[in-house]
């Protein structure tokens, strides 16, 4: 970051300085003298450089890749609830990567709702508008670029303002809002275009490694997100649209580092807690550890619904098996059996062995849902600590959180 | 004698020694989480815990795809000599039939019963289910004997509730001795560290599967000559005397291998009943294990064994591990090898109906809902189930009073209806599993055969033989499981959708069938079919079966 600042014109107000795993000293030391600094009046405050930008579309920083789609397939077989995609989107550049990073994709909305909505406003589809960001006809921007689905209570209140409408406070889609509360004429609705947001990209674990899949590919791990809204079974926009994609499709992504969730040096031993599509940074951890032959112990807790139909990516864990690459495997299926087993329960199954990798320096990763998953998860951690440490609440705290200090604790949930 | 240097055995020999009694790591496989596959040696062992392991050949493309293994299942074998259930063990098989598998109940050609599709984690509640049945799955595969088979209608003879009590004491004589069924699956703790003593099966166990059969003539609805060792009942003024004995039967062949072929046992002599016949069908298996092809499974059963040594030199040595000489055979004689369907009394005035189970397979389906008659049947506890040898099922030992309470369920499920609509030849028709779960399988079979028989209908029809009860058996490869060498009409799967067309068996199980045709595909063997059924019926003598037909025409030698 020092050299950043310096590549930019940055002065320096104080000298840098690195600090490692033993930082708090040295840190507050830093700290106070900045402040002294800081806190006189007369300091040396550099003017901002503000560069414009001009790529207006996309956001400031952001590389994204053009790439297409090279393999899409449900994971999950037949008699599933579930749908996993695995896809493999290849480009025709080097992707510059890491295990644990993450990819963000903006989803087009479903041409038959846009449809829906060109037919109930009466719009001419080819009509152009400038908003904020883009310039474009009512159906790319309705497709490309506009979030139509579960509009903000903000933008809803913008449609009660613009269309005259009595609307109580909810969120819904565009296409129920227009058939429910219509608006008068096609200009109203051009209007209405201009208040909408952009769709937002949605983020997905990077599930290969570049070292073990090369540097044009990568892959992501995506589960069809369903829910109910007006008792209707409804899917997540942008999980429906990666799993409808078919292979040769176009799809633009860009990488999104994520720092605190990177492989420890190659000797290190690795505990990885990742039901469902929280296999996916996992599966990445592996291959990159296979491929390149770090020498550190690999255990993995992987979970979902049903043996046969639901153990993403199993022929590969069973290959990691067999060659070494995973030290050890604990699975756990809920409903293979009367009463619910999950991830956690085997932790706890194991909880002296769990903790003493971790005594002996091994790092932890969680990937997948938030809640419960993440949060049972985690407590179990704890309470694993407290058992096998002889801790009290606060000590297995403390010592959760120098873990995550120290890197050794990294998280990768939604 | 032995042939075999220690270096030349197959691999399955030293799995068998070093099993310490059939344990292998079958505990540790089953814990394996990650895959529903046992590991590889202990695949081979659990056959002689009554199991195959197998996965769904039409789903294996699809599931690699999706990066998940194999949808591997367990068949599940039962032990049942002479193929006998009460009631109350009917109801129990169909609860776990739905519970643990496919749901179907299929009745094999050996009178036991199989159960398909059991995961790996449903193998140890399928056997402690069945185990509070009273039933078990030992040794019911594997290179041991297996389910020993025995005439299945108590109708047909008076003697036969004494000739069932040999299948009985021969399974119990032939069972390992091993501890292993009972501490893997029933969780039996294991009482010393040793391994038990064997004097029959040693460590070794047999070098390949061991069948044995008893017929009670003048029926042979067991095949007895299809069997390594099988007994003709011996009948003399109404008295059970003794057995013919026979040995070196077995119908399995290698497509291409021509030092494989099928055989029908030989009949060496006579054993008075009891003590000597047991002791006589032990030594012949003590013989197998100690002369018997231990390098190359394919020349493993005893019928290679006997081919080896001469049926002289069998004989010789037969005798002198008996320590008794065998006397000459008497004479018997076998007129049919059929399910006699319907109604029929027995001498002590108990009643037998003989139901037509098309390949087995006891299931609910469209044309008729015949797992839920035989619970509802079952359930009514006025009767038990025999299985016979041509996969059908027998209603058994119902008295008098309660005949008509049976006979109001046929009416029901229109079961009555059922026996007279399907024609002779389906009837007299057998197919083995094959796919979509034989891993060995080439073409199908039991899937196929109900199809193709609605295709050669027509041609009986037109011919006039619509009522001529012509034995057509369909397996999916030559080791034929459906007993397809011993039919007038065999169809031996050569590939997918093609057969070899097999003829000239005759009816009753004492000739075998010839190749006739190779690699048919359907219309291939419905044009030889009328054709040769056309010659059949035109040029036949009077009371000729077609496989004596086609023999004495030499349309096949
Ligand atoms: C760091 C990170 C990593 C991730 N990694 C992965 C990964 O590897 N694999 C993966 O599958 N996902 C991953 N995700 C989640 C992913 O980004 C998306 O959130 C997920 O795919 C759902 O997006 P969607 O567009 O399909 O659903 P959306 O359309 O965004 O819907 C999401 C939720 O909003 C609500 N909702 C939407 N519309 C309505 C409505 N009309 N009425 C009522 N409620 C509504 C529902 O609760 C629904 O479940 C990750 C997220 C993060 C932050
Ligand atoms: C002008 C100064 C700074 C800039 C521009 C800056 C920028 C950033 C950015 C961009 C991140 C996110 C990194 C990522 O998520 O990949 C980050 C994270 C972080 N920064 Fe700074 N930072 C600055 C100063 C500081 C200072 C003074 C501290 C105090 C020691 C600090 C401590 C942290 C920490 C602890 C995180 C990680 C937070 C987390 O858990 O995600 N930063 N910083
Ligand atoms: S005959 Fe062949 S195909 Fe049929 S069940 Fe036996 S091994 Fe399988």
């Amino acid at each position: 970051m020092d050299a950043r600042f310096k590549s930019f014109g940055g002065k320096a107000l104080l000298p840098l300085r690195k600090c490692d795993v033993d930082y708090e000293a040295d840190a507050k030391e830093w700290f106070d003298e900045l402040l002294q600094i800081l806190s006189k009046p007369s300091a040396t405050a550099a003017q901002p450089v503000v560069k414009s930008t001009t790529i207006a579309a996309k956001p400031a920083g952001k590389k994204y890749y053009a790439a297409k789609v090279v393999t899409n397939i449900n994971l999950n077989d037949r008699g599933s609830r579930k749908q996993t995609f695995h896809i493999e989107l290849g480009t025709s550049e080097d992707i510059i990567y890491e295990p644990g990073d993450t990819i963000g994709i903006v989803p087009h909305n479903r041409a038959e709702v846009v449809n829906r909505i060109l037919s109930l406003t009466g719009i001419d589809p080819n009509t152009e508008i400038q908003t904020a960001k883009v310039k474009a006809s009512v159906k790319e921007l309705l497709t490309k670029h506009l979030n139509i689905c579960y509009l903000l209570s903000s933008t809803m209140k913008k449609y009660a303002g613009i269309t005259g409408h009595e609307i109580p406070d909810i969120r819904m889609d565009l296409v129920d809002l227009l058939r429910i509360y219509p608006v008068k004429e096609a200009s109203q609705f051009v209007e209405v275009i201009k208040t909408l947001l952009a769709i937002a990209p949605r983020l997905y674990s990077v599930a290969s490694s570049p070292e073990a899949h090369g540097r044009q590919e990568i892959h992501i791990t995506v589960a069809k997100d369903r829910f109910l809204a007006q008792d209707e079974q409804r899917y997540g926009l942008c999980s429906e649209f990666l799993g409808d994609l078919v292979v040769g499709s176009d799809v633009s992504f860009y990488v999104h580092k994520d720092k605190h969730f990177k492989l420890p040096a190659p000797e290190k031993d690795v505990i990885m807690i990742g039901p469902g599509t929280g296999v996916a940074p996992f599966r990445s951890f592996l291959a990159h550890r296979d491929a390149t032959g770090a020498t550190g112990r690999n255990w993995f807790f992987f979970g979902e619904q049903l043996f046969v139909t639901d153990f993403l990516y199993q022929t590969e864990i069973q290959n990691f098996l067999a060659t070494g690459v995973l030290t050890r495997l604990d699975l756990a299926f809920s409903r293979d059996q009367q009463e619910k087993i999950y991830v956690q329960h085997r932790m706890q199954k194991h909880a002296a062995e769990l903790y003493q990798w971790i005594k002996d320096g091994a790092s932890v990763f969680i990937s997948g849902t938030k809640d419960p998953m993440s949060k049972d998860v985690e407590n179990c951690l704890l309470n694993i600590f407290k058992e096998q440490g002889q801790l009290n609440d606060e000590e297995a705290n403390k010592f959760l959180e120098t873990l995550r200090k120290e890197g050794r604790y990294g998280k990768d949930v939604y | 004698m032995s042939l075999d240097k220690k270096e030349q055995l197959s691999p399955v020999e030293r799995i068998k020694t070093s099993s310490r009694g059939l344990r292998g790591t079958l505990t540790e496989s089953l814990t394996d989480a990650h895959t529903g596959s046992l590991r590889d040696d202990d695949q081979n062992l659990l056959k002689f815990h009554g199991m195959y392991q197998q996965d769904d050949r039409d789903r294996r493309e699809e599931r690699s795809e999706k990066k998940l293994e194999w949808l591997y299942s367990f068949m599940i074998r039962l032990r049942l000599p002479g193929g006998f259930l009460r009631a109350d063990q009917w109801l129990g098989l169909h609860h776990i039939a739905g519970e643990y598998s496919t749901g179907t109940i299929k009745i094999t050609t050996r009178q036991t019963v199989q159960l398909h599709g059991i995961l790996k984690s449903h193998i140890k509640p399928t056997i402690q289910s069945f185990n509070t049945l009273a039933l078990d799955s030992i040794a019911a595969c594997g290179d041991v004997n297996r389910n020993v088979t025995c005439s299945a209608h108590p109708g047909e003879s008076p003697v036969h509730e004494e000739v069932f009590t040999y299948a009985d004491r021969i399974s119990s004589m032939a069972l390992p001795k091993t501890r292993a069924y009972y501490e893997v699956w029933l969780d039996e703790e294991k009482l010393a560290e040793h391994t038990e003593e064997d004097p029959l099966y040693q460590d070794r166990y047999l070098p390949r599967k061991f069948k044995i059969g008893i017929a009670i003539p003048p029926n042979n609805d067991v095949d007895v000559l299809t069997n390594d060792v099988g007994l003709i009942a011996i009948v003399e003024n109404g008295e059970l005397v003794g057995f013919n004995i026979a040995a070196g039967g077995g119908l399995s062949a290698t497509h291409g291998n021509p030092s494989t072929y099928p055989r029908l046992a030989t009949v060496l002599g006579f054993v008075p009943k009891g003590d000597d016949t047991l002791k006589a069908v032990y030594e012949i298996m003590t013989i197998q294990r100690d002369f018997g092809n231990r390098s190359d499974r394919k020349l493993a059963r005893l019928k290679y064994t006997i081919d080896r040594m001469t049926v002289e030199g069998l004989k010789k040595e037969l005798e002198a591990r008996c320590g008794f000489k065998l006397q000459e055979a008497r004479h018997y004689q076998f007129t049919s090898r059929r399910d006699h369907y319907g109604w029929k009394q027995n001498h002590k005035g108990l009643w037998y109906y003989t139901l037509f189970v098309e390949n087995g397979l006891v299931r609910d389906d469209e044309k008729l809902p015949l797992k839920t008659a035989m619970y509802e049947i079952a359930q009514t506890g006025k009767c038990n189930f025999r299985f016979s040898g041509n996969q059908n099922l027998i209603l058994a030992d119902i008295s008098d009073s309660d005949k008509e309470a049976i006979e109001d369920l046929f009416e029901k499920y229109g079961l009555g209806l059922h026996n007279q609509n399907n024609s002779a030849i389906r009837k007299n028709s057998i197919a083995c599993v094959a796919f979509n779960t034989c891993p060995l399988a080439l073409a199908e079979a039991q899937r196929y055969l109900p199809t193709l028989i609605t295709k050669i209908e027509p041609i009986l029809e037109k011919y006039q033989l619509k009522d001529d009860e012509i034995t057509l058996r369909m397996t999916g490869c030559p080791n034929g499981c459906g007993r397809s060498p011993a039919a007038e009409i065999g169809l031996i799967g050569t590939s997918y959708g093609f057969y070899n067309l097999h003829i000239g068996g005759d009816r009753n199980g004492e000739r075998l069938n010839i190749k006739y045709r190779d690699s048919l595909d359907e219309s291939g063997i419905l044009s030889e079919l009328d054709q040769l059924l056309g010659l059949y019926a035109s040029n036949r003598k009077t009371a000729e079966t077609f496989g004596d037909f086609v023999i004495r025409e030499k349309l096949v030698s």
